[in-house]
């Protein structure tokens, strides 16, 4: 009975998208509402063969989602390359003097060429360490990125913080080296 | 539904927002079924249509069919008791058949059948059993590392009669114990408080205490499963209760595995 | 003040269990592994299917093995069963064959509906110790196999087993950090979380239907709650900054998460539906992980304001917090038995974290692992097991091991690498 009810209702939403476009349009102004402002303009391109499947399941609503950010990351290079990536000891968050002079530079660059712009700070750790901790820990590191740019005249509102802690290593690998240029924080203009 | 199916058909030829406003209702009335039902489901709810909790022997009752006042003699072939219930169609003689086992019962339906169970008790009594319990018997006593059985047999009775039985229960349950000890930790011990009925039978297993180790209250248990089999009756025909400690001789034993 | 302490001493050692008169002491040699003999079902089907046959057998031999209280061995019924007399059993060549316990079984498989009857015996007393007979579909054989295997538990022991219970874990097998969920033995893994994003931590509600976990999918490390029956997932805190290492309460009625909107990342309770915060920890240092005692009145967690990571306690509403583990400078991982007698976690020593126990006056630390890096320790519903994460030479992924720390053994399968696993109550 349910089976049934199930296929017939997959049916007419099948037959309902085919008819005519006028469920696309549902499935995108859903979409919309969930993606980050930021990203809009970049997220409409997504093909309309994934947005007609969000009516059976959440996973593909989330999957654009994804994929809507992927966009946004691809079009920070830019301007991220000229902000420069920061490094930290291990186990700390406090800057290290080579820190503060790239952080200088950095603020330099942003009050110049990115004023007013939106400037995530993302911190990381090498991997060892736990997990979780290592996600507080980035995100002291990106703070203390982000308090030195204040100081610096950075607007505190322009910039936020994200920790990605272990998850997302800038070079693979498990010795010193690696792990020295893991423990970071990344500059990422978002808008 | 299928009037719905119809109003789209007849919608889509009538005009485009007729259209529109159907597929909008359509993709709602989707969304909303898809909540309260949703279609992918990945991990199902697994359940069983029915658990039935099948009767067993229970463990006092099981050697009630010994005679109690048997006490110097060797011990007779304990009787095994048929677990009371119902048995697969291929085993039993027609006349055994009771009920078909594996018929998809509806609830709790089976009672013991007892009159089956004597039946089956009986089968049990015949020439095959005693054969097999003579080599049971031999494969048992190879288990045991020494002892005489006969040590503590209780006396005729008199001021002394209550600790010389006592002995007699000791002895029985050391020489099961020997059979099943089992344990996990390095000093386990487990007190537990016997009752005896004035017929021999044992009435009561309580532990009072326990060092924790479920390896070695397992032992014991299976121990005193296996000595109330012999145990004769108390003299003067009263109850007899007392505590039991049990311990693993573990001086000469190897307590890792 | 010295015939004081020799008094205690004798007091002490003679304070055993049996200090009443009139106990008598039972004695015996001898300890030898209890050996179970698990033969496999027989059909009571004309065309058997002999595939279903060899899972329940080798289902219940390994969670007894894993038990550690007998070694199952999967033996066929000797003689060959002629007609398979399920009651009448010839206990005499299994005795014979060394065998304490039997496991008999006898199914049928009809249209997919599977009916199977188990019974178990005890050898030497020649006794039925317990029987079940299970009716379900095809597909529910594993799960039955371990249903009877907690009520083997349960009739050796007092205690059913949590062999029908689940483990959530993370597992990389699509190149993304995805929620799974798997049997406790490593079977019918199951994507929870199909996002891409990164998904972290994953934990059970009390009832066993939800789990919460956090997740990056809206480029921020949010927790959300998500059904396990469907696929209804809302979101349970979006608070700015971190919101992670979330725990159930016992009761189900809150969740302790770690959130660091105020700043350094702290202590919080939160209702189920993620409102209400309560800020339990206020102090400079990092403090998350947080684990319910099984009363619910305690949390153990995690902190640095000493300087390196360690584990703390605090009672529920944040008061009365003391240090909990003093040696090793860097412990992290806390998780309360649900017996409520001790706490297991992970210290990292030279990159490498080993799973301890401790009890949670912090006596009798006690180290588990000795092999590889080993995580995440949790505990299942009995106290009897704990899961951890682990990467050694002879594989990584999601181990099990007792609570004394024998009979390691990897559970997870497949691709990726599997981390974070946490066990499900009952």
């Amino acid at each position: 009975m349910k089976k049934s009810m199930v296929l017939l209702l997959a049916g007419i939403s099948m037959s309902a998208l085919l008819t005519a476009g006028c469920a696309n349009k549902e499935a995108v102004k859903k979409e919309e509402a969930v993606v980050p402002p930021v990203s809009v303009e970049k997220a409409v391109p997504v093909a309309p063969v994934e947005q007609a499947q969000p009516v059976e399941q959440t996973a593909p609503v989330q999957d654009a989602v994804a994929s809507a950010v992927s966009p946004q990351e691809a079009m920070s290079p830019v301007a991220e390359n000229r902000l420069e990536t920061v490094y930290f000891d291990f186990d700390k968050s406090d800057l290290r003097q080579d820190t503060r002079d790239v952080l200088s530079k950095n603020a330099e660059v942003i009050l110049k060429t990115l004023a007013g712009a939106k400037i995530q700070i993302e911190g990381h750790t090498d991997e060892r360490g736990s997990a979780e901790y290592n996600l507080a820990l980035g995100e002291r590191r990106a703070k203390s990125a982000q308090q030195y740019l204040t100081t610096l005249g950075v607007k505190a509102e322009n910039t936020s913080v994200i920790s990605y802690g272990e998850e997302k290593p800038a070079v693979a690998g498990n010795d010193e080296g690696a792990w020295a240029k893991n423990r970071r924080a990344e500059f990422v203009v978002v808008k | 539904m299928n009037s719905r199916n119809l109003r789209i058909d007849t919608g889509m030829s009538v005009s485009f927002i007729a259209s529109a406003v159907i597929h909008l209702a359509v993709f709602l009335l989707l969304a909303w079924y898809g909540r309260l039902m949703p279609l992918q489901t990945p991990i199902q709810e697994t359940y069983y249509v029915d658990v039935v909790n099948l009767p067993t022997a229970n463990p006092q009752s099981g050697d009630s069919a010994q005679k109690p006042a048997e006490s110097e003699a060797p011990p007779p072939p304990p009787v095994l008791t048929p677990p009371a219930m119902a048995l697969p169609p291929s085993v039993i003689s027609p006349k055994a058949v009771s009920k078909p086992a594996m018929v998809p019962v509806p609830q709790k339906s089976e009672a013991p059948d007892t009159a089956f169970a004597e039946r089956m008790a009986k089968l049990e009594r015949s020439a095959e059993a005693r054969r097999e319990e003579a080599v049971f018997d031999k494969l048992r006593s190879k288990l045991k590392t020494g002892g005489s059985s006969k040590i503590g047999m209780p006396g005729a009775g008199g001021a002394e009669a209550g600790s010389r039985y006592g002995d007699y229960i000791k002895s029985r349950l050391e020489d099961a114990l020997k059979v099943t000890s089992s344990y996990s930790t390095k000093n386990p011990e487990v007190v537990v408080r016997l009752t005896i009925a004035p017929d021999g039978r044992l009435s009561g297993v309580k532990i009072e205490r326990s060092s924790g180790d479920a390896t070695f209250e397992l032992a014991v248990r299976r121990a005193i499963d296996l000595a109330s089999a012999k145990f004769t009756a108390p003299p003067g025909r009263t109850v007899y209760e007392n505590g039991f400690v049990f311990k693993p001789k573990s001086i000469s034993s190897g307590t890792s595995r | 003040m010295k015939i004081f302490l020799v008094l205690l001493f004798l007091l002490a050692s003679s304070a055993s269990l049996y200090a009443q008169p009139g106990y008598i002491e039972v004695t015996a040699p001898g300890n030898r592994q209890l050996k179970m003999a698990v033969a496999p079902p027989h059909s009571v089907d004309v065309s058997p299917d002999s595939a279903s046959s060899g899972i329940a057998s080798a289902v219940i031999a390994f969670d007894m093995n894993l038990s550690g209280l007998v070694a199952a061995e999967i033996h066929p019924e000797q003689p060959a069963a002629k007609g398979f007399p399920l009651v009448a059993v010839d206990f005499v060549p299994w005795l014979s064959a060394g065998f304490d316990m039997l496991v008999r079984s006898e199914y049928s498989l009809k249209n997919g509906r599977l009916t199977i009857e188990f019974r178990l015996f005890d050898v030497i007393n020649r006794k039925l110790i317990t029987a079940k007979r299970y009716l379900g579909g095809a597909k529910d054989l594993r799960r039955i196999s371990h249903s009877f295997a907690d009520e083997i538990l349960l009739a050796l022991t007092g205690e059913k087993g949590p062999f029908t219970t689940r483990i959530a874990y993370v597992s990389t097998q699509t190149g993304n950090k995805e929620i799974y969920v798997m049997d406790w033995d490593g079977y019918n893994p199951l994507p929870l979380t199909k996002n891409g994003s990164i998904n972290l931590n994953p934990a059970f509600s009390p009832d066993g239907r939800e789990i919460i976990f956090t997740s990056y999918k809206r480029r921020n490390p949010d927790l959300y709650r998500r059904s396990l029956s469907n696929t209804a997932e809302v979101a349970v805190s979006r608070r700015k900054g971190l919101n992670i290492t979330g725990k159930w309460s016992p009761d189900g009625s809150k969740i302790a998460v770690a959130l660091s909107k105020d700043g350094d990342t702290e202590i919080y309770t939160l209702d189920k539906d993620g409102s209400h915060p309560t800020r339990l920890t206020i102090n400079p240092a990092l403090d998350l992980y947080p684990s319910w005692s099984p009363d619910g009145k305690q949390l153990a967690f995690v902190s640095d304001r000493l300087g390196k990571p360690q584990v703390f306690v605090m009672n529920a509403d944040g008061s009365g917090v003391r240090r909990l583990t003093i040696s090793g400078s860097y412990n992290v991982n806390p998780s309360w038995s649900p017996k409520g007698d001790r706490i297991a976690y992970s210290r990292m020593t030279g990159g490498d974290f080993s799973i301890f126990t401790i009890t949670p006056d912090g006596s009798s630390d006690t180290q588990l692992t000795f092999d590889g890096s080993n995580e995440n320790p949790s505990w299942s519903a009995d106290g009897r097991f704990i899961s951890f994460s682990s990467r050694r030479s002879s594989g990584g992924g999601v181990y099990v091991m007792r609570a004394d720390g024998t009979g390691q053994t990897k559970v997870s399968q497949g691709k990726g690498k599997h981390s974070q696993p946490v066990w499900s109550a009952r």
